[in-house]
């Protein structure tokens, strides 16, 4: 039992290809939940100007660590700073303010399902600027139209498919012009070719606004597409992080079944 | 025994952590926080309006017209039909309005609240408000607290009204011992303005008290779609018990020590 | 012309509109009839597999309910029929009346009523909310699948339980609530034996009898709304949460309806139990 125990970390070589020009850092962060400790002494740096992927098998923390970024949850232990800021020492009032450097797109959307799919994505305009309802209208249609759902502005989110609701998510996080993007798991629920074309979509929009992109999946396919960083979590580590072809070039036997998705390795069933 | 004290400080903890929730959606009314999501609030109340009145009101209406009957048949037995009124009036606005306004508030005001705002907590919808920038407790709670206290007093003294005409019909019209401008002038002797206004603190009592159990439970809703259901069945426990509670403690507050009663002492 | 022609397209669609809450109340109310009928020709059926299962609901809602029942009834029953009637009787000095007043107050009415809430709002909603989560986790399908009646395996413990269960709980609300009389009684200083005096002159078998059947169709109408609303509950993520909810609503109005013709039906036809002696 302890022989496990220990042998637990023994692929976390901790490899890394420094990041000069951090956006989010997360030092020594641990989160338990009851026994469960899902964070265990988290180092991470995702770089700005950049699409990030973080990676890892089902259930290692990687929403939980979307939940630290943007103060959802808070560390029991260790930091997290966005552009240089600590986000668990931030009063609440900052905190709400820093909020508005993000957005997120939650994995089923997370659209309201009392509002329209216009109103949806009008929401964080009418609440956090001072706008005309014809400015809105303007900056609204115009998002709506990136993701292709320029006609379909007044479907309720319950009349759409998974696809759809994940689109409108995202023109609802890109509203706001923010700096960061976080994606929860963009690909769960969508068959091969619409989270080829999601992904397409998502690298086309960076390419257009800039800023930081971090996306969690456990989908191979889409990390070699869109990810020019990558970090692989496991048990509340990371095994190695890196520029994605540094990574896909890994001789580390965990990064390696991984990326390639081989039954045989350290990862088991467990 | 260490199992049953353990049991009873998760107990002691957890209604720590309601009340805690409690006061906070309260503080947020009070200091008028609230009133930067007015609009909502309205919608809210619009809400309200809409889809729970009618409900209510026919509880009350239906429960109205049992008072009536007992109160004709028990008044009957003592040998005094013309007094029907008194029994009704008493019946009607003292406790049984109260009471099935609780029930109907507890079971579609509060259980949809739970449904609603814990499936907003499950499909991520108050984290998407969180990371907009949006105080999801005060947009989704405090707002409801506020159209309960817009609208609920309206609903409830319109229910009042919904009881003393279901009354009015079960013993005037249906039993028909006593005539109408008799059993009036007995209804309305029986009763005054401070009365109503007690039964409407009990009522309001109940609502403010439905809302916020319904928020808290909603609110801290996890396990998917089943911890929702699961969350929506407790909060009504947890209701129904506070409503007779608080219908006790309001008797006794406002009549235990006075019957008001325009007769004798 | 243009806004004529609209306007005789949207006319019926507003008064579909209108009536859609009335016709689909109409389906449900129909549904759960069937349903009633469905369970009592499969519990009568051999065979008989749902004893186990009876036996745990039986538990199951006893021991969900004891407590809540306990404060519910003593507090109805102190401050309700209890502080107000006292007050009336005491102005007239005749406060040995109350027990009397007990016999109409608590054995006809309010006993059976807040036994059916308090079951209706706690082992109700614990059942929608049950069967709710194992519809959308596809159980019931599995079930059907495998050859097993939902229905018989399922509703019909369900249903003979809670009846059996409301048709005991209501006794025991009956102890407590005169309990709760009781301590009005006491509250104004009077001794007890004119109360129990006066109880048993007044209490006839009729009046008990009719309690405790009442309570029991309460039991069945609860089972029947409860269990049909969690076994049609609705996928996503509000799915059983608003099943509970309309089974609750659906539970209360039908309850008191139900009360109110039972009532009616009961003082019309035993007149002997009328008269307060």
């Amino acid at each position: 039992m302890s022989m496990e125990t220990t042998d637990d970390y023994q692929w976390h070589t901790g490899r890394t290809t420094p990041v000069e020009n951090a956006a989010i850092e997360f030092i020594g962060v641990k989160k338990a939940f009851g026994r469960n400790q899902v964070l265990n002494g988290l180092d991470m740096a995702l770089p700005e100007d950049q699409i990030s992927m973080i990676l890892g098998p089902s259930g290692t923390g990687k929403s939980v660590c979307i939940k630290h970024m943007v103060g959802l949850l808070y560390p029991d232990d260790g930091d997290v700073l966005i552009h240089g800021q600590s986000v668990p020492a931030m009063p609440d009032d900052d905190l709400f303010e820093m909020r508005k450097k993000f957005g997120v797109l939650f994995q089923d959307g997370a659209l309201f399902g009392s509002m329209n799919l216009y109103d949806n994505v009008a929401f964080p305009l009418r609440q956090h600027t001072d706008k005309g309802e014809d400015e809105i209208a303007h900056i609204v249609n115009q998002r709506l139209d990136e993701v292709g759902l320029g006609d379909a502005n007044d479907k309720m989110p319950n009349e759409l498919s998974g696809g759809m609701r994940k689109r409108a998510g995202f023109a609802r996080a890109l509203v706001l012009d923010p700096d960061i993007v976080l994606f929860d798991e963009p690909d769960s629920g969508l068959d091969p070719v619409r989270t080829a074309l999601l992904c397409e979509l998502i690298q086309e929009i960076h390419a257009e606004n800039g800023g930081a992109y971090v996306v969690i999946t456990h989908d191979i396919a889409s990390a070699r597409r869109v990810a020019e960083y990558i970090a692989v979590l496991w048990k509340g580590q990371i095994v190695e992080s890196g520029a994605a072809t540094d990574l896909f070039e890994s001789s580390n036997p965990f990064v390696r079944q991984f990326l390639s998705g081989e039954s045989q390795g350290p990862l088991g069933m467990e | 025994m260490s199992a049953i004290s353990t049991k009873g400080n998760g107990w002691l903890e957890s209604t720590g952590v309601l009340l805690r929730f409690c006061g906070r959606i309260m503080g947020e009314v009070y200091s008028l926080k609230v009133f930067r999501y007015f609009g909502e609030a309205l919608r809210q109340c619009g809400i309200l309006i809409l889809s729970s009145t009618i409900v209510i009101w026919s509880l009350i209406f239906i429960i109205g017209l049992q008072c009536g009957i007992e109160g004709a048949y028990f008044n009957r037995s003592v040998g005094s039909p013309a007094y029907a009124g008194v029994f009704a009036a008493w019946c009607d606005l003292r406790e049984l309005v109260p009471y099935s306004f609780g029930y109907m508030m507890a079971a579609k005001v509060g259980t949809g609240i739970v449904a609603e705002l814990g499936s907003m907590r499950i499909s991520d919808e108050i984290d998407a408000l969180e990371v907009m920038g949006v105080p999801s407790m005060t947009f989704l709670c405090s707002t409801k607290l506020l159209a309960a206290w817009m609208v609920l007093p309206f609903v409830y003294l319109s229910g009042v009204g919904a009881g003393f005409f279901a009354s009015y019909l079960a013993v005037v019209q249906q039993i028909g011992e006593v005539s109408s401008g008799g059993y009036q002038l007995i209804f309305w002797m029986f009763q005054n303005p401070p009365d109503l206004l007690y039964s409407v603190i009990k009522g309001m009592a109940m609502a403010t008290t439905i809302v916020l159990v319904g928020c808290y439970y909603g609110y801290n809703a996890s396990g998917g779609p089943v911890g929702v259901g699961t969350a929506t069945a407790k909060s009504m426990v947890l209701n129904i018990v506070l409503v007779h509670v608080i219908g006790m403690l309001g008797t006794q507050l406002f009549w235990g020590a006075n019957p008001r009663a325009p007769i004798g002492g | 012309m243009m806004g004529r022609k609209r306007e005789i397209n949207r006319l019926p669609t507003v008064g579909e509109r209108a009536l859609m809450p009335a016709k689909n109340l109409l389906e449900e109310a129909g549904d759960m009839v069937i349903l009633t009928g469905k369970t009592l020709v499969s519990a009568v059926k051999p065979p008989y597999p749902y004893g186990g299962e009876f036996v745990s609901q039986f538990l199951f809602a006893l021991k969900l309910c004891w407590f809540p029942l306990l404060i519910s009834t003593v507090a109805f029953g102190y401050g309700a029929p209890g502080l107000q009637a006292s007050n009336f009787l005491v102005l007239f000095g005749a406060i040995d009346r109350l027990g009397g007043f007990f016999v109409l107050a608590s054995i006809r009415e309010f006993a059976p009523t807040v036994t059916a809430i308090v079951l209706a709002g706690v082992a109700g909603t614990a059942i929608t909310a049950d069967l709710g989560a194992r519809k959308i986790r596809e159980e019931l399908d599995a079930l059907q699948v495998l050859g097993v009646d939902p229905i018989k395996n399922l509703v019909v413990p369900r249903f003979l339980a809670l009846m059996l269960v409301t048709g005991l709980f209501d006794v025991y609300a009956l102890i407590f609530g005169i309990f709760g009389g009781i301590i009005a009684t006491l509250v104004n200083g009077a001794p007890l034996g004119p109360f129990w005096a006066t109880f048993f002159t007044n209490a006839s078998t009729v009046d008990l009898w009719g309690s405790v059947v009442k309570c029991t169709l309460f039991g069945a109408i609860i089972a029947i709304v409860c269990c049909y609303k969690g076994m049609t509950a609705s996928g996503g993520a509000e799915g059983v949460g608003r099943a509970v909810n309309q089974a609750v609503v659906i539970a209360f109005l039908g309850i008191f309806a139900f009360n109110y013709v039972f009532t009616q039906t009961l003082l019309a036809t035993h007149p002997e139990i009328q008269v307060i002696r």
